[in-house]
């Protein structure tokens, strides 16, 4: 059983050899390629090297196609800063006033150095390992796009304005969004991506109630994932226990879930319906050795891994860059040897 | 002053102190409400205790199976590797008599080729002799035919022992050959079995070591199940305690109202004095007031608490009483109700929204008044490279609510522009914000630059999803202290400015 198949397998609920482990590391390549962030962040021949590279050492389940999903704004126009030590930051806000959403044009996605080199890293990964490995693109969601092109405070205002006083300007916003993603996403999936993570970093109920979720996120998502023509991958990037029942009528194949979420109770309200993701606290993987990370994916397996439909990671957006070689591979090694379903 | 003057300044007085014994009756109940909330998560972490342990030292009681598991395999492994040792001694002893054996094979066969040589010579010269004999025996004609018959079973003899000779000599050398095979066997079985010894006494000691870890693991459960106890026992006094003060709020809030009532008579005297009539409605009004913002802060109505504060001013309630018994007590009360459950950002930006409003009303007034409280100045601001406004702003503004002068240096702030700020400011606190991680660490870099700048005693509080995430992360960018929300940073702040008794150590 190749990776592909057993990811595909253990999402749909089939039974497969052991529990998946996607390690989200999207910066660490650059390590194993001895060169600087900022240099393999811009380069679709690194970004494709790097994931290659990882996979040799680790032999996970799946590829990654990006280096980050702020590139995503870059195209509307909002150019980025780079780190060496992690992703890159916006500098500059798109909408500056409510007014500017009506004239604002949906840009082609992949009208940017960034999403070019993401393609061409995308491309490179499926001729390489597709037919054994799946290759993952990602993007940020249609619902969380706004609060990038604007700040999330001018969103927040904005959506909780039109929630209590009638629409005006949002739905016209999460419309163009909307057009937004699923045109990237078919670029993606045009160049061999076997899977789109959607990133919706503002939809979890860490920022919204699950109310504004039901009422404006769920439509959204179900729409969007209407036209992607590739499983979808759903991260409400926070809280997500108590909108689980929601994301699994999304269209979803699968649900990413927070650090804070009870695996075990989301387990339960997910069985059947849709597969889990996660849930390993990403920055505390800073602090982690091998005996931690051991005993973390045997807690995991241990909670999840109960009738399929479990994959072990951590949660979002990425592993950091300085998280220690030693506890991503520890994570892998680990769930291949205790990685059973029951 | 006229005596009407004097009672008219004593009724207001009196009317004031009658609303702080309202607002201090109110403060009772909810004293009372939050002690029934806090005694039921005290039983729950009783039960969270005996669900676990049963009160069985559950923990220990594991251990030292595991342990007693761990002891009776290793007498087995101590056991077998005695009868290994002993083996290999056996091994060694037969090595020795065998190669002993082997040397005594060699020697034989030296010898019995020494005289099989010697058998051979004389078969040699037996066969001659037969020879000539024969010829002899020959040459005499009827008179040799015994002779001949003699000479020629002497040439069968020599035939006969020359043979067996050389047999005797083939036995023997398959019979070294076979000895010395052996002994390389021997040899070989006796090394592997050295070696096995070996390995297994390397593993005596990892397994010895692994017995002494389990009993440590067996004393170090005893302490956590002490521990454990320890805390189930400070959690029942606790909970005593807890039911204690609720008793006492009950007691206090008695005696509060009695002091209404009294009051209420001595204003009843006064206007009877002042010969008007006697009206409640101001009395109740503030009680009622208390209860309509936090119905509307409760249902994010921003124009409707709005309007209450000046509806409330209008009829001349002062601002620092509406600040400190209205404003800040509904957001205690929001707080303390937010504990046990998740409370999304877009609520909490509402209720900071609601909060700055109303502030926008008040500080005016209490500036006017002055009677704004001056906790000290605060410089706030987001870390250097992050652009996440919406968590600062609300910390910004729960700061000022408390009487903070803060400081907004908004989005992606330089360490340099922090230490400016500060030194302009003179302040002794700065907020950093942070939503991604290595923006978070930037704080570093901060704390050194106010070192370089000998502003050493200048305390950095942090906040931001990493640090929720890790608190351990506080320390790491040496920070002195987090907070998750707008409420812990109010209290924090008091803190690390040493504006409380109580000094809480963070890190």
């Amino acid at each position: 059983m190749n990776s592909k198949e057993r990811l595909v397998g253990a999402v749909t609920f089939q039974p497969v050899d052991r529990v998946p482990v996607i390690p989200v590391a999207l910066s660490q390549g650059s390590k194993l390629l001895n060169m600087d962030l900022p240099t393999y962040q811009k380069n679709g021949v690194h970004i494709a090297n790097g994931q290659l590279k990882l996979l040799e050492q680790l032999e996970h389940d799946a590829v990654f196609g990006v280096p980050h999903v702020v590139e995503d704004l870059v195209p509307w126009g909002s150019p980025l800063t780079y780190y060496k030590n992690g992703s890159p930051t916006l500098s500059k806000t798109v909408i500056r006033k409510f007014e500017d959403i009506v004239d604002l044009k949906v840009p082609d996605p992949s009208d940017s150095l960034e999403t070019k080199e993401s393609l061409k890293a995308i491309n490179i990964l499926a001729k390489e390992v597709g037919h054994h490995t799946a290759v993952i693109g990602a993007l940020i969601a249609p619902f969380s796009l706004p609060s990038m092109l604007m700040g999330t405070g001018p969103f927040m205002r904005l959506l909780l304005e039109e929630d209590k006083s009638g629409d005006k300007y949002l739905k016209m916003l999460l419309d163009k969004c909307r057009r937004y993603v699923v045109s990237w996403a078919k670029q993606m999936v045009e160049q061999g991506a076997d899977i789109i993570v959607m990133a919706d970093g503002i939809a979890s109920e860490t920022v919204i109630s699950r109310r504004l979720f039901q009422k404006y996120v769920h439509p959204l998502v179900i729409e969007t994932i209407k036209e992607i023509p590739v499983p979808v991958v759903y991260e409400a990037v926070g809280s997500t226990q108590g909108i689980l029942d929601l994301i699994a009528t999304t269209g979803a194949v699968v649900a990413i879930i927070d650090y804070k979420d009870n695996l075990e109770e989301c387990k339960k309200i997910a069985q059947g319906k849709i597969a889990i993701m996660g849930n390993f606290n990403n920055i505390e993987m800073l602090y982690w050795n091998s005996i931690r990370t051991q005993l973390e994916v045997k807690k995991a397996i241990n909670k999840a891994a109960d009738g399929y439909g479990y994959v072990l990671s951590s949660q979002g957006p990425e592993i950091p860059y300085d998280v220690p070689f030693e506890v991503i591979e520890t994570m892998v090694r680990a769930t291949k040897e205790f990685g059973k379903y029951k | 002053m006229s005596t009407i003057t004097f009672l008219e300044k004593q009724k207001k007085k009196l009317e004031n102190q009658l609303r702080v014994l309202w607002s201090q009756i109110n403060y009772c109940e909810d004293i009372e409400t939050s002690s029934l909330a806090l005694s039921d998560y005290l039983f729950n972490m009783k039960k969270i205790y005996m669900d676990y342990t049963r009160n069985e030292n559950y923990i220990t009681l594991m251990a030292e199976r595991t342990k007693q598991k761990i002891d009776l395999q290793l007498s087995l492994f101590l056991d077998g590797l005695d009868k290994m040792i002993q083996l290999r001694e056996n091994y060694s002893e037969i090595n020795v008599k065998i190669m002993e054996l082997n040397k005594d094979n060699i020697e034989v066969d030296k010898h019995l080729r020494q005289t099989f040589a010697l058998l051979q010579s004389v078969s040699s010269q037996t066969k001659v002799l037969a020879i000539n004999a024969n010829i002899e025996a020959h040459r005499l004609g009827a008179q040799g035919a015994v002779f001949k018959i003699i000479a020629s079973e002497v040439r069968k003899l020599s035939d006969i022992t020359n043979e067996s000779s050389s047999n005797i000599t083939n036995t023997t050398s398959k019979l070294t050959s076979q000895t010395s095979e052996m002994t390389q066997i021997l040899n070989e079985n006796s090394n592997t079995l050295i070696n096995v010894v070996e390995e297994l006494e390397q593993g005596k000691d990892s397994f010895v070591s692994m017995y002494q870890d389990s009993e440590n693991i067996v004393n170090e459960s005893m302490v956590l199940d002490d521990k454990l106890l320890a805390i189930y026992e400070l959690i029942e006094k606790v909970n005593v305690m807890v039911e204690y003060n609720r008793a006492s709020y009950t007691n206090v809030k008695k005696i509060l109202r009695e002091q209404v009532d009294l009051t209420k008579e001595m204003l009843h005297d006064f206007n009877q004095e002042l010969g008007v009539p006697t009206n409640g409605f101001s009395l109740i009004d503030s009680t009622d007031l208390y209860k309509s913002f936090y119905k509307s802060f409760k249902e994010e109505n921003v124009e409707q608490c709005i309007s209450l504060i000046q509806h409330a001013l209008e009829k001349g309630e002062e601002a620092s009483f509406i600040t400190t018994h209205i404003l800040e007590r509904t957001v205690e009360t929001v707080g303390k109700e937010q504990i046990d459950r998740l409370v999304p950002l877009s609520e909490i930006y509402v209720n900071g929204r609601i909060i700055e409003a109303c502030m926008d009303i008040l500080l005016p007034l209490l500036e006017k008044d002055h009677k704004k409280e001056n906790l000290g100045k605060v410089i706030i601001g987001n870390a250097y490279g992050d652009y996440h406004a919406l968590g600062r702003q609300i910390i910004s503004t729960f700061l000022r609510m408390a009487g903070f002068d803060v400081t907004d240096l908004g989005l992606s702030v330089s360490n340099e522009a922090f230490v400016e700020a500060v030194k302009e400011q003179r302040s002794n606190l700065i907020c950093v914000s942070a939503l991604i991680l290595h923006t978070a660490e930037e704080v570093v870099q901060l704390r050194d630059l106010l070192d370089k700048n000998g502003l050493q005693h200048v305390k950095i509080l942090v906040g931001g999803a990493p640090f929720n995430f890790e608190p351990r992360l506080v320390q790491k960018v040496k920070a002195d202290a987090m907070a998750a929300n707008g409420i812990e940073a109010i209290k924090v702040a008091k803190e690390l400015l040493g504006l409380m008794h109580r000094k809480v150590e963070y890190k």
